[in-house]
């Protein structure tokens, strides 16, 4: 009796005591992804096979909290690497930075990092060495010191969405000292951040190997290591996952979630992205100068049967170029109509005489994006609209002579016109302006580049939604594109690995997002 | 005589490699902009031609095309676009993996396709012929992409025997190397099997079955060698395309190979990466080429002769 006592005793001590040395057990998961980034630069790389490795790499002065209603797509601010800030005027935010945060390299992180990040040799200046995060910036004046844990970001306008732009795309913060003595092609290869995992080991083409940061500032890593595994072919990502070789796999293709339900150690994750799929329409035609026929193509797509036979109705369309999450989003504005009747009828005001109407589409680009075209070839068929369905291998052959409607898509990276519509649709972006066809651009109405320079700039809440709407109205009556949908992103992953995926291509693996059943 | 035939196919060789480089750089710029491929979508066009003008892409497509053949003569295979890496760099990683991939994949074709083929002539229009045959022309028209996966449906998702896709153990190796070498052996079953044929019935045959050799001695040392030019022939064709070859099996089954690189690089119009692969794929089928010339005559004395006496 004693004897089993003391086991049991014993027993239980041991399993406790391998209970309190986590670091050892912890274990890796490996993700299989449909290709690895070109540049762990996190200013530079913006695509979603970069965001998604170095989102767990490095850290913003402010950070979106996506979770916090569950969703995965929230927009709540919270702090990240600043405990806290503070408006000083309509174009000045002060940062409190964190003390202690250590770099993976052992630096700690001072107001010096900050500036040297938003720099003009970095991302601002003419010809800066990260170009790409320039556009995100278009406002940015400078970063100024005020001491070593403290900075003013302030802006060259007014600006209401700093705080956000702080906490979104491009404002991740790199080790100064490692980029400024290495240059910037060593730190693309071997970046230096914050973040809860660094990197440890990248065999260009096989994988990308991250191993726990264990000093980060919001809690020790409840992984490893996390593996991005390279599996271009979407079959042996699911083959993998079930032979249990992954832990997650990206980029499941809708048409194999109901493989992966039947088996019952594995799990879907299923998030609607704030991406929306759009189609650009070019006034270049006589018959495309038209609005009326321009309306005619937007009124004849019934974008709720796409979303039920491509998307099986999991996904939504936005009502107008917004989304709900945006601080002023219009839940009372009017969506796309299906409309084919009318649509008929402004094709006959225009005097349209079933000109032929060229769609030209990147072939593998955008998920399901073809199947939508012959889908739509059919729905503008039926209103009497004669369009021609183009598919080509890239965006140079999809751009040449002849085209008339293109496919796009629109990534709201703030959740505020100033992260899509502006920049995109706006005077200086590439709808309005276009250097290489002229003649495609979109001439559009002073009252909408009005309308933009007001959201920019105002700081008024009203004025400035009442200027959001003005655009809005503008944007949909003259229908310089239309919007189809936003597209669905399914993960797969192994029951016992619990991860949520986030409305961006973001995959975050910070401690309160990863945990192992 | 020797030295200048050789000079004159190194001469050959260097005009096919230009040609290969001037007929690439050519098709590639013409059907796609780096610039565009790399960057996303939603690009400004501030950003895109500041990437032109880093790239120099931005500058006539002549001028383009000489600064490239410059550094190239300079023995500089250009710097990728996509990760600022030399191209001779990343692909000196994938070749052993490539070279892994292949040279198992020719032991195990040649291995099978050969007695096959012998097997079948030897029981010419029997129904194990046919069976054998059936067999060859279904491996060899077999596609690379479907077999492959038909491969990891079988032995992955539903077996758990082998993993799915990677590189690293034997068992990584098992069935990209089954997917490439089963039509690679249908080949060289076929041609085999109609090169055995065609001796079989000779005179130096006849006679060795008449003074008494046995069917293995008929077949090994009298047969075979005889038969052995074609099948050389289309041994050296498929070890210079096995690099270039291989280009859909590696992707099928993320085998970390010049393949894939090869995919990715033609996909973003990453100019001298592709540059620098279709030369050494073009190198490869020259040196086969050269090879295979070589084999000739050590196997076929005639051959010999006729070389030495400057005919071809």
């Amino acid at each position: 009796m004693r004897f089993r006592t003391v086991l049991i005793g014993l027993t239980t001590a041991l399993t406790l005591l391998a209970g309190a040395v986590p670091a050892a057990d912890r274990p890796t998961v490996t993700v299989a992804v449909n290709d690895l980034p070109d540049t762990l630069d996190p200013a530079e790389g913006l695509g979603n096979v970069h965001v998604r490795v170095v989102y767990s790499m490095f850290d913003s002065p402010i950070r979106r909290d996506f979770l916090a209603d569950g969703s995965g797509r929230a927009s709540k601010l919270v702090p990240g690497l600043a405990e806290s800030w503070r408006r000083v005027d309509d174009r000045t935010v002060e940062l409190n930075l964190r003390r202690g945060v250590k770099f993976h390299n052992g630096d700690e992180m001072t107001a010096d990092d900050v500036i040297f990040t938003f720099s003009n040799a970095r991302v601002l200046g003419e010809t800066p060495v990260a170009a790409t995060a320039k556009r995100f910036w278009s406002t940015l004046s400078h970063v100024e010191k005020v001491d070593r844990y403290r900075v003013r970001v302030v802006s060259r306008l007014p600006d209401v969405m700093l705080e956000q732009r702080l906490a979104g795309y491009a404002s991740w913060i790199v080790n100064a000292r490692e980029y400024l003595l290495k240059g910037k092609e060593h730190f693309m290869r071997h970046p230096v951040g914050t973040g809860p995992y660094k990197l440890a080991e990248w065999v260009d083409g096989e994988h990308i190997e991250l191993v726990a940061h264990d000093d980060y500032f919001g809690g020790k890593p409840t992984a490893k290591a996390i593996r991005f595994v390279v599996v271009p072919e979407v079959s042996a990502r699911i083959a993998g996952l079930v032979s249990g070789e992954y832990d997650i796999a990206v980029n499941i293709p809708p048409d194999q979630v109901p493989v992966i339900a039947r088996y019952e150690d594995l799990a879907l994750e299923q998030i609607v992205l704030d991406n929306t799929h759009v189609l650009v329409f070019f006034p270049e035609k006589p018959i495309l100068q038209d609005k009326r026929v321009r309306q005619a193509l937007s009124l004849a797509i019934d974008r709720d049967l796409l979303r039920k036979a491509l998307w099986e109705d999991r996904n939504y369309t936005p009502n107008s170029h917004q989304l709900p999450s945006y601080e002023m989003y219009m839940a009372d504005y009017p969506g796309f109509r299906y409309d084919p009747a009318r649509a008929k009828a402004l094709l006959a005001e225009a005097g349209y005489q079933g000109e032929e109407i060229v769609y030209r589409l990147p072939l593998n680009y955008y998920l399901l994006s073809l199947e939508a075209a012959q889908a739509m070839q059919q729905m503008w068929a039926a209103v009497g609209l004669d369009v021609k369905i183009e598919p080509r291998e890239n965006w140079n052959q999809t751009l040449e002579e002849g085209v008339d409607i293109r496919p796009w898509s629109n990534t709201h990276r703030m959740p505020d016109p100033l992260g899509s519509l502006v920049p995109q649709w706006g005077p200086n972006g590439p709808v309005q302006r276009n250097k290489k066809f002229p003649q495609r651009e979109w001439k559009a109405p002073e009252a909408f580049n009005v309308a933009l320079r007001a959201i920019e700039t105002e700081t008024d809440p009203a004025r400035r939604q009442a200027a959001y709407r003005q655009a809005l109205d503008v944007w949909m009556d003259e229908v310089p594109g239309t919007m189809l949908y936003n597209p669905l992103e399914t993960y797969a992953r192994r029951k016992a690995v619990v991860w949520k995926p986030y409305s961006l291509y973001y995959m975050d693996f910070r401690p309160e997002n990863l945990r192992f059943e | 005589m020797i030295l200048r035939v050789t000079a004159i196919k190194l001469f050959r060789g260097l005009l096919t490699l230009l040609l290969v480089v001037t007929f690439v750089f050519v098709v590639l710029r013409l059907t796609g902009d780096p610039a565009e491929q790399l960057l996303p979508d939603d690009v400004d066009p501030l950003v895109l031609e500041h990437y032109r003008s880093v790239w120099g892409l931005d500058r006539p497509m002549h001028e383009q095309y000489l600064r490239y053949l410059a550094s190239l003569a300079r023995g500089d295979l250009g710097v990728s676009f996509r990760n600022a890496l030399p191209a001779s760099e990343l692909i000196a990683l994938r070749i052993p993996k490539t070279l892994e991939l292949g040279i198992t994949t020719f032991l195990v074709a040649v291995g099978l396709g050969v007695p096959l083929g012998i097997f079948a002539a030897l029981h010419r229009d029997a129904w194990l012929d046919r069976f054998t045959m059936s067999f060859a022309v279904l491996g060899f028209s077999l596609p690379n992409f479907f077999l492959g996966i038909v491969l990891i449906l079988g032995f992955s998702l539903h077996a758990r025997w082998l993993p799915s896709s990677g590189h690293g153990t034997w068992q990584h190796m098992v069935m990209p190397v089954l997917t490439l070498a089963t039509s690679f052996a249908g080949a060289i079953a076929r041609f085999t099997r109609s090169s055995m044929l065609d001796v079989l019935g000779r005179d130096y045959l006849r006679t060795a079955r008449s003074q008494g050799a046995t069917r293995r001695r008929q077949v090994l040392l009298h047969a075979l060698p005889n038969a052995a030019i074609p099948i050389v022939t289309i041994v050296g064709f498929s070890i210079g395309g096995m690099i270039g070859g291989a280009v859909v099996t590696e992707n099928v089954f993320a085998w970390p190979g010049v393949g894939r690189l090869l995919t990715n690089a033609v996909a973003d119009r990453d100019l001298a990466v592709v540059q620098a692969i279709v030369m050494l794929v073009a190198a490869t089928m020259v040196t086969a080429n050269l090879l295979v010339d070589i084999a000739y005559a050590w196997l076929d004395p005639r051959v010999r002769v006729g070389r030495g006496e400057g005919g071809r």
